[in-house]
């Protein structure tokens, strides 16, 4: 499946860690805050910038020197429990 | 009964909000921090209708108590903030112990005043205003002070806040900014109305962490919780002259 943020998800930084914050109105689908871990935050961003999953796998596989196939469950579970809590949707077409 | 619309000011830790009240009973809720009304004057704080659709009834006390969120709105801007936190004084620095509701913070602060009878004042039982300035952060009084209505301490240096939550076994530990962020910045009042509330907040939080130790204290139960509390924390930061 294809993710885009949820409109009105906010990423803020707070003392070197990012925070997924909703506004009152995303709140109303995604009422928490997610803390992110340095690589998710990496994956949020490459997210925010509209890039797809394959392309986020690429991303995560060269960075990490791991096969893509074994970089995948890491980024396809992220955007899963993203999607779960509601701080992503389905991308148009999905 | 519903307002005539005039406008009140409200003074926070040096801060003064113009505010409109829909309900005429709601500026008596505020006490002395209000004053009015004006008949002429520019509102410059209203319940918004975002605040207002988290009514569970719309009356006087359910608006003094919603206001909390827009008056923390405009604080914001000022370098200030409501915060969700029950404030003691103990000799003479601020602590505050934030935790959802229901989870013992008037608990808690009960016990340190009968465990230890007269070191212990309340600045705020519900929401102390804070004040972010070049000496560090101020805790003030409020007109919002929980159910109980504790207040009555004046303002005071923030020395340390202290996480509650329950737990099978009473706990003290300190705590990185970076683990505690999002339960900080959770506990700040904002709207979150737009991203620019949400970044306000978020650089508020990040003031607040950079310069005040955060404990988190896990409660198996009172007393003995509540003197671990007072030896570890209170104590300590006494020695550490905070």
């Amino acid at each position: 499946m294809e993710y885009k943020p949820r409109e009105g998800i906010v990423r803020v930084m707070v003392c070197g860690v990012s925070l997924l914050v909703p506004t009152r109105r995303a709140s109303e689908e995604c009422p928490n805050i997610a803390t992110l871990s340095m690589l998710e935050d990496m994956f949020w961003f490459q997210l925010a910038k509209g890039r797809s999953m394959e392309e986020i796998c690429t991303f995560y596989s060269k960075m990490s020197f791991k096969p893509i196939d074994d970089a995948r469950p890491a980024v396809e579970g992220f955007f899963e429990r993203l999607y779960e809590k509601g701080f992503v949707v389905a991308a148009e077409g999905q | 009964m519903k307002g005539g619309g005039e406008v009140y000011r409200l003074t926070l830790a040096g801060v003064t909000i113009d505010c409109r009240f829909e309900f005429a009973d709601t500026p008596r809720c505020f006490g002395g921090y209000v004053s009015g009304p004006y008949p002429e004057g520019e509102c410059a704080v209203a319940l918004s209708e975002a605040c207002r659709r988290g009514f569970l009834e719309e009356n006087a006390f359910n608006e003094y108590s919603t206001f909390a969120l827009a008056v923390s709105d405009r604080l914001l801007t000022q370098g200030r903030c409501v915060m969700h936190a029950a404030a003691f004084r103990f000799r003479n620095r601020a602590y505050l112990i934030c935790a959802p509701s229901g989870v013992g913070k008037s608990t808690q602060m009960k016990t340190l005043t009968e465990l230890y009878p007269g070191e212990f004042s309340v600045i705020s039982g519900d929401r102390p205003v804070l004040e972010a300035t070049e000496n560090g952060i101020i805790v003030h009084p409020s007109p919002w002070n929980g159910k109980e209505g504790w207040c009555g301490a004046g303002k005071a240096k923030l020395a340390a806040i202290i996480l509650l939550k329950r737990g099978e076994q009473s706990d003290l530990q300190m705590l990185k900014p970076r683990s505690c962020a999002a339960r900080i910045y959770s506990s700040i009042f904002n709207s979150a109305e737009d991203e620019e509330s949400i970044r306000r907040t978020a650089a508020f939080a990040e003031l607040l962490l950079k310069q005040t130790p955060v404990w988190e204290f896990i409660n198996g139960g009172v007393p003995n919780s509540t003197r671990l509390l007072y030896e570890k924390v209170l104590r300590e930061a006494e020695d550490y002259g905070v």
